[in-house]
């Protein structure tokens, strides 16, 4: 059952390759130009580092780390699940699902593994060498950094379910679904020491981008057991709820009777 | 004049169907306000060049450069690359105005709509935050408002451009993402220039950037006159340069269509 699941994400990811290298130009031009995007925002940061040295106890370096998880996580989210955010939310408010229902796969893990984007090849590399650049990372660690980056990852995938399903029951929302989205991700590249205590419990809890931009960082520079089982747990227990959200709204679904062709995003 | 005056009433009337979608980068405002009013209070201690700046006119400057983040016309690009992909801007351009004007003008509209809105939302949100303590030279706001319906002309212009970037790129997404990182970085978005190095700063100055964003957010802690002429300036020179390229990449996309035929 799993090999199955495995062989199917290859393949689908296989296809959305394929479909993005359709347009070789416009897929490495997104590629460098993603690059030098981010390269400007972290020499913006770089310059605000430089001038205040640290801002609440964090350094550039922890700064850094921080960027190169989000970014690598965004970045993976953004090339092999990408089907969380804008696709699905135009699925279920178009009525679209039918053929994803039809099919014998896991409908979640399809619909999630049928959308990419090719520039997150351009924030992998940017946020895997932040992470291998900061002075938090080295190769003790490794093991902590995954689990980090397997977390961050599925807090954007938390994220992406719950304002998807919530278009199950409010109609005309894909289009706010897919900025609020965007909102949690802009709010999870500000560095986590320049947030008030109850912004951190915020950020902790019903806003989960804490779990991204404050506890790794944190853990990395004092570690703390009870704040990494509260991460494990507490990103478990909110994807966990995310995924029942979803499959609560599905019952309430209705088909568009569309006769299509689905093509890969 | 009166197509291009219908052209604004008609993105206004589309505008008023946006209010949800204004409404959450309305919030999107307010929060990057309430962090960076944080963000201020730690950093402001302890540094000669912060020192200079007090808490709320750094605020109401940082408002004022993001006020022209969030009242861009979302989305026109896109619009504009999708058009020039699938063929469709032929039947734009069949029409008595020109398409560059088509587009300009839409995005003007979009933008003169969301820049008063979200002006006076996010002021007397600043208002209550900062009890009632109004910035430096807070009698500059009539300038300051004609300086950025200035620069709006300058982003709606910057606008159609990068959608008309997809006839030489593929795809308009990439210099998107780059001129907004621009804006943000070159802009004093996040902090007024003047704490940057001299050298970035002469690189911020050189660019538009740096006078729609900064030029015009400092007048609020800083006005002369002088500034503010200097500032208009500069943004009506970067509009006629955007005024050109536009002019060029509409003769290449002509030359486009007549060979391919839309």
């Amino acid at each position: 059952m799993a090999d199955n699941q495995i062989k199917f994400f290859l393949e689908l990811i296989r296809m959305n390759m394929k479909h993005s290298y359709a347009l070789k130009t416009a897929f490495w031009l997104r590629v460098l130009f993603m690059l030098i995007s981010n390269g400007i925002m972290l020499v913006g940061w770089g310059v605000m580092f430089h001038q205040f040295q640290s801002i609440n106890g964090w350094t550039f370096s922890d700064f850094m780390f921080m960027t190169g998880l989000n970014i690598t996580a965004f970045s993976i989210w953004s090339l092999f699940f990408r089907g969380t955010g804008i696709y699905m939310a135009h699925l279920i408010e178009n009525g679209g699902l039918d053929h994803f229902l039809l099919t014998p796969k896991n409908i979640l893990f399809h619909i999630s593994c049928s959308a990419s984007n090719p520039a997150g090849w351009g924030d992998f590399i940017t946020g895997f060498c932040l992470i291998l650049a900061s002075n938090l990372f080295c190769f003790s660690n490794v093991f902590l950094v995954l689990i980090f980056l397997i977390c961050s990852v599925l807090c954007f995938l938390t994220i992406g379910f719950f304002f998807s399903a919530l278009n199950f029951w409010l109609t005309g929302f894909s289009d706010l679904s897919e900025r609020l989205f965007y909102i949690f991700f802009n709010l999870s590249g500000y560095p986590g020491s320049i947030y008030s205590d109850w912004a951190k419990i915020l950020l902790l809890t019903v806003f989960p981008i804490g779990f991204i931009s404050i506890l790794p960082v944190e853990i990395l520079k004092t570690f703390s057991l009870p704040s990494f089982l509260y991460l494990i747990t507490g990103i478990s227990f909110l994807f966990i709820g995310s995924i029942l959200f979803f499959y609560n709204g599905l019952k309430r679904y209705k088909s568009g009777n569309q006769v299509n062709t689905r093509g890969y995003q | 004049m009166r197509p291009f005056f219908l052209l604004i009433q008609s993105s206004f009337k589309f505008q008023k169907k946006q209010l949800p979608v204004i409404g959450t980068r309305l919030v999107l405002l307010l929060i990057l306000i309430c962090i960076f009013n944080q963000f201020w209070q730690i950093v402001k201690d302890g540094n000669s060049a912060t020192a200079q700046i007090n808490p709320v006119d750094f605020i109401w400057y940082l408002m004022i450069g993001a006020l022209l983040q969030y009242s861009r016309p979302e989305g026109l690009h896109y619009q504009i690359e999708q058009e020039i992909k699938t063929g469709n801007i032929a039947y734009k351009m069949l029409r008595p105005i020109s398409v560059i004007s088509i587009y300009f003008f839409s995005g003007l509209g979009s933008f003169l709509f969301r820049l008063p809105l979200l002006f006076i939302v996010s002021a007397l949100f600043l208002l209550v935050l900062k009890g009632g303590e109004l910035p430096q030279t807070f009698d500059a706001v009539p300038v300051i408002f004609l300086l950025l319906l200035l620069s709006g002309i300058f982003i709606s212009l910057c606008t159609v451009f990068i959608g008309l970037s997809t006839l030489w790129l593929q795809d308009s997404l990439p210099l998107f993402w780059i001129l907004q990182k621009a804006e943000y970085i070159l802009g004093g978005l996040f902090f007024p220039i003047t704490l940057y190095p001299q050298w970035l700063q002469e690189i911020a100055l050189a660019t538009p950037f740096g006078w729609i964003g900064y030029g015009v957010s400092r007048l609020i802690y800083d006005y002369t006159p002088q500034a503010a002429f200097e500032t208009g300036i500069h943004i009506l020179f970067w509009i006629i340069i955007l005024l050109i390229f536009n002019h060029i990449s509409y003769t290449f996309l002509r030359k486009r269509i007549a060979i391919n035929g839309g």
